[in-house]
């Protein structure tokens, strides 16, 4: 660990980043077709009486189409640098960075909180169950890797099913409900939280799965060690053994992997949002799709690509500062 | 088999067998020994002769596939194989406590060593305030000649030698009646050989603790030992003080082993043991050594009877039919 | 004479492993039970083509919203199409969107991996840098922004798009085994024996760790399909044709779940996950003879 380390996270992270806005500004332009001559002529399919060539022209000179494709391209960096993310089709004329902020909270409250149950949760079950195995606690492991195999739709639809459609304790969908004045704050959040349970639900439970084998596996491992059998020969009680000597080593070398799996829960909970009608980014992208509206299926899709991949580098970086081995080699 | 004088710990008979899927290994076969406080006891023999077995057993830190077949270790009159577990662990570290084989992961890899101290303190419930600990703590780092930085410092951040010596540190900061030390100096270069040798003869001396000393270096328990303990396939050969045994060894094992050590200006044939130590699974009848002993051929009762052992003098014994 | 029986040995070699491999492949349950499943499914889909006279295509062909009869075995969609039809015809475009995305991403992971690997250097480097942004960029979100803008996606072109990304994984784990593989003797003496690279990748790397790759082919078939899946669900797969992805794409379309069209929804769920757990059980079971340590769990 050291300076080399640091050097080639970031170098990774920023072409991560440079590529995801290559992609971003290649894909459109790739396309045949000229975007504004295809809107003219949807426009004078509508009996819209619209101008010819010239006109074509002149709105190309607005929005900058006839540069060269490299000035384009780092007009779009520049501007993309100073937040402007540009304007959305189907919310004309707001534009998309607010469009996001509006809505980026909720997807951050639901990602952030699911993702971390998933490996604090996942890690302490497979800490346990290697630990000391028991009838018990091997049955809820084995549910738990078999429902890491689910993908995401088919627990979020069944949950759905389950447990707002069949026995309605739960709502179908929306973060909160509407139309409906609550009498305090304290309403209001028991009506968001209820309301995001089984969308969490969904990500958690196949989530956990996946850390608990890993954590199971380190923990049989760790449990050979010296100083284990030493800890026990310190007189210390098994609660703390178990926490300080074996869940301490089992937790720290698994941050890591936290930013591998992040990528994929992201793109999981887009999935979940989606069949909850939750109103974070994942469904309004969904529904930018269906409208086509571009700039803000660009514009959430490149906020995703930024979130996982600067989360993945702030843990990749934080991550020698936590484990003392690691920090000394 | 009993042994006057009670003193501080007392094994009797202990047996430690590891599970297989045919017979079992009989790792410590009947193993009885006792020391007194003040008193530093040299266990020695080759590898695979059930010493740390032995030095483990004392804690009850057997684990599975290994277990105890039988015998009593009293400390004090507590039999430590019969109370809970709650009782024991208070005994643990505060009366007896242990250094283990190799020092490379004993300690905590994600916990200062300071941590590591402060955690056996508080545990059981002595309430030392950090400036007492810290206090504590340097005295026997001095003893030992570890800089005081170490106390910062995470385990992957010092030499062999150093942990080594912070393990040292950390068994003795409570001042236990009894230390088992298995194989201290193995692992590590001579002149950190003899900083430990040293201060464990000064612990004794200062503090009157009791120290088990375990190894397959002869030469080291004559530097420091009062008595040893010669041990074999699992069983006792020869016992008894130290002096006696070098001036004079019974055990046709015991004087191969002392025939073993090169002397400075000697000229003479470094003698060594032919053959290998037996399957523990299935020990041969009667002496288990006999396979290996030079003088075998004389007699025929080492093949048929287990010698028993003896007092052939005052405070020397011998498991041999050569002597009974 | 002396070129015969090279020849003849020769021969009795491939017999013998060919036969060793087919006894390993036998003897080992995971793999069997992997296969047979995954073959089981494929049999139902293009068996049920036949059976079913009714396109699933084809909107309107039938009406709307039938529960199961013995006419429409898992009823009709709110577009009027047969579920059935659907769900035999949408397994088996999955299927081949799937594999074919697999193999071609699979090749692409090989080439990366053998190139990088056995010849180091600057070329290795690149590639390996080029491998972890292609791993830490969440691969769904680049294949949304792309899938969006194509307006008309067939079939080929998703595959395409959907290899280009799949390939990072298998890269780096292979490229690992390579270079562990790389220092082992008889590679060394297959270089001073004169053999140029290619020819030790195809005739002593590659067989030695043919369990290996057949394990990672499966897995890049898996994160194929899941990405493949994920995109149909959003709305972006292949136009005017089915899949088990846009069966639930439309399905969501018309809050099936919560109109109680619990046949709309759940078979394709439960299709796919048989699909995931068949190629699951033939993964672990080469991952096991790659690993004879796994053996013994």
């Amino acid at each position: 660990m050291g300076l080399p380390y640091v050097i080639r996270r970031s170098i990774v992270y920023f072409l991560s980043l440079f590529g995801g806005l290559l992609i971003n500004f290649l894909a459109p332009r790739l396309v045949p077709g000229n975007p504004l001559q295809t809107r003219l002529m949807e426009l004078q399919r509508m009996g819209v009486r619209a101008g010819g060539q010239e006109f074509i022209e002149k709105y190309m000179k607005i929005f900058g189409l006839d540069q060269p494709l490299h000035v384009q391209f780092i007009n779009y960096l520049s501007s993309v640098i100073h937040g402007n993310l540009g304007v959305s089709i189907t919310r004309f004329p707001t534009e998309v960075r607010e469009v996001i902020a509006l809505h980026f909270p909720w997807t951050l409250g639901l990602l952030y909180f699911s993702y971390f149950a998933c490996f604090f949760l996942g890690v302490l079950l497979g800490a346990l169950v290697g630990w000391k195995s028991s009838k018990m606690r091997n049955a809820v492991f084995m549910l738990f890797i078999v429902l890491s195999q689910m993908q995401y739709y088919t627990v979020a639809m069944s949950l759905l099913y389950l447990f707002a459609f069949l026995f309605p304790v739960f709502p179908t969908g929306s973060a909160y409900s509407l139309g409906i004045t609550f009498e305090s704050i304290f309403h209001q959040i028991v009506d968001i939280a209820w309301h995001a349970v089984l969308p969490a639900l969904s990500i958690i439970l196949i989530g956990v799965g996946g850390w608990t084998l890993a954590a199971r596996g380190l923990m049989v491992s760790i449990k050979g060690e010296d100083y284990l059998m030493l800890a026990k020969a310190k007189g210390l009680s098994e609660r703390r053994r178990f926490l300080y000597y074996g869940l301490k080593n089992t937790l720290l070398p698994q941050i890591t992997d936290l930013a591998i799996t992040m990528g994929f829960v992201a793109t999981g909970s887009i999935l979940v949002e989606v069949i909850f009608r939750y109103p974070g980014m994942g469904y309004v992208l969904y529904r930018a799709i269906t409208a086509l509206d571009y700039p803000l299926i660009q514009g959430i899709a490149l906020m995703y690509v930024f979130g996982v991949t600067t989360a993945g580098f702030i843990v990749d970086l934080m991550y020698p500062l936590i484990d003392p081995r690691v920090r000394h080699e | 088999m009993s042994l006057e004088e009670p003193g501080l710990l007392k094994v009797e008979d202990l047996r430690v067998y590891y599970k297989t899927r045919s017979n079992p290994v009989r790792a410590v076969d009947g193993v009885s020994f006792s020391i007194k406080q003040g008193e530093i006891l040299g266990i020695v023999g080759e590898s695979g002769c059930g010493k740390s077995t032995l030095a483990n057993a004392v804690l009850r830190l057997i684990e599975p596939p290994a277990y105890i077949n039988g015998g009593q270790v009293f400390f004090k009159d507590l039999n430590l194989l019969n109370i809970d577990e709650e009782k024991l662990n208070k005994i643990r570290w505060k009366e007896i406590s242990l250094i283990p084989q190799s020092a490379m992961n004993a300690l905590n890899p994600v916990m200062k060593i300071y941590h590591q101290i402060k955690e056996v303190i508080t545990d059981k419930k002595i309430k030392f305030s950090d400036k007492e600990i810290k206090e504590k703590s340097e005295e026997i780092m001095k003893r030992l000649m570890l800089p005081s930085y170490i106390l910062n410092a995470y385990p992957c951040q010092l030499s062999g030698g150093m942990r080594q010596r912070a393990l040292l540190l950390l068994s003795f900061i409570l001042n236990p009646n009894l230390v088992i030390a298995d194989e201290p100096t193995s692992a590590v270069d001579v002149v950190t050989q003899r900083k430990i040798l040293e201060f464990l003869d000064m612990q004794r001396k200062d503090f009157g603790t009791s120290i088990i000393l375990i190894t397959h270096d002869i030469a080291i328990v004559a530097e420091v030992a009062d008595r040893i303990m010669v041990m074999y396939a699992g069983k006792t050969l020869e016992m008894g003080d130290v002096t006696k045994i070098f001036e004079n060894p019974l055990h046709p094992y015991t004087k191969t082993l002392m025939e073993s050590i090169p002397i400075l200006g000697v000229k003479r044939e470094v003698i060594g043991l032919s053959g290998l130590p037996p399957d523990l699974r299935n020990p041969p009848t009667g002496c288990r050594f006999n396979p290996r002993c030079r003088y075998s051929r004389s007699t025929d009762i080492c093949k048929l009877k287990e010698p028993e052992l003896r007092y052939v003098e005052n405070n020397h014994l011998v498991a041999c039919h050569m002597y009974s | 004479m002396i070129n015969k029986n090279s020849h003849l040995k020769r021969l009795l070699v491939k017999a013998a492993l060919i036969k060793n491999t087919l006894l390993v492949v036998k003897g080992n349950l995971y793999i069997f039970s992997g296969l047979c499943l995954l073959v089981c499914i494929i049999l139902f889909a293009v068996l049920g083509m036949y059976i079913i006279p009714f396109d699933p295509v084809k909107i309107g062909s039938v009406p709307m919203d039938l529960p199961p009869s013995s006419k429409h075995l898992l009823g009709t969609d709110s577009l009027g199409r047969d579920l059935f039809a659907q769900l035999c015809f949408g397994t088996l475009t999955s299927l081949q969107i799937g594999f074919l995305a697999g193999i071609i991403g699979f090749l692409i992971a090989l080439m990366v991996a053998f190139f990088g690997g056995y010849h180091g250097g600057k070329l290795d480097g690149i590639l390996t840098i080029l491998t972890e942004v292609f791993l830490t960029t969440p691969t769904l979100i680049i294949l949304i922004i792309i899938a969006a803008v194509v307006e008309r996606i067939e079939i080929p072109t998703m595959a395409l798009i959907i290899a280009a990304f799949a390939w990072a994984w298998p890269a780096k784990t292979m490229r690992a085994q390579v270079l562990s593989l790389k220092e082992k003797g008889f590679i060394y003496l297959s270089r001073l024996s004169g053999l140029n690279s290619l020819e030790i990748i195809m005739k002593h790397m590659i067989p030695n760790i043919l369990p290996f790759l057949g394990s990672y082919f499966a897995v890049v078939v898996s994160a194929a399909m899941i990405s493949e899946v994920g995109l149909e669900v959003l709305g972006l797969g292949p136009r005017h044709t089915i899949t088990l992805g846009i069966m639930l794409y439309w399905a969501m379309m018309h809050a099936a779940v919560t109109r109680n069209l619990i046949w709309w929804w759940l078979p394709p769920c439960i299709m796919l996950f048989l699909i995931f757990f068949s190629l699951f059980l033939f993964q672990r079971g080469l991952d096991v003879i790659a690993n004879p340590r796994l053996r013994g769990e």
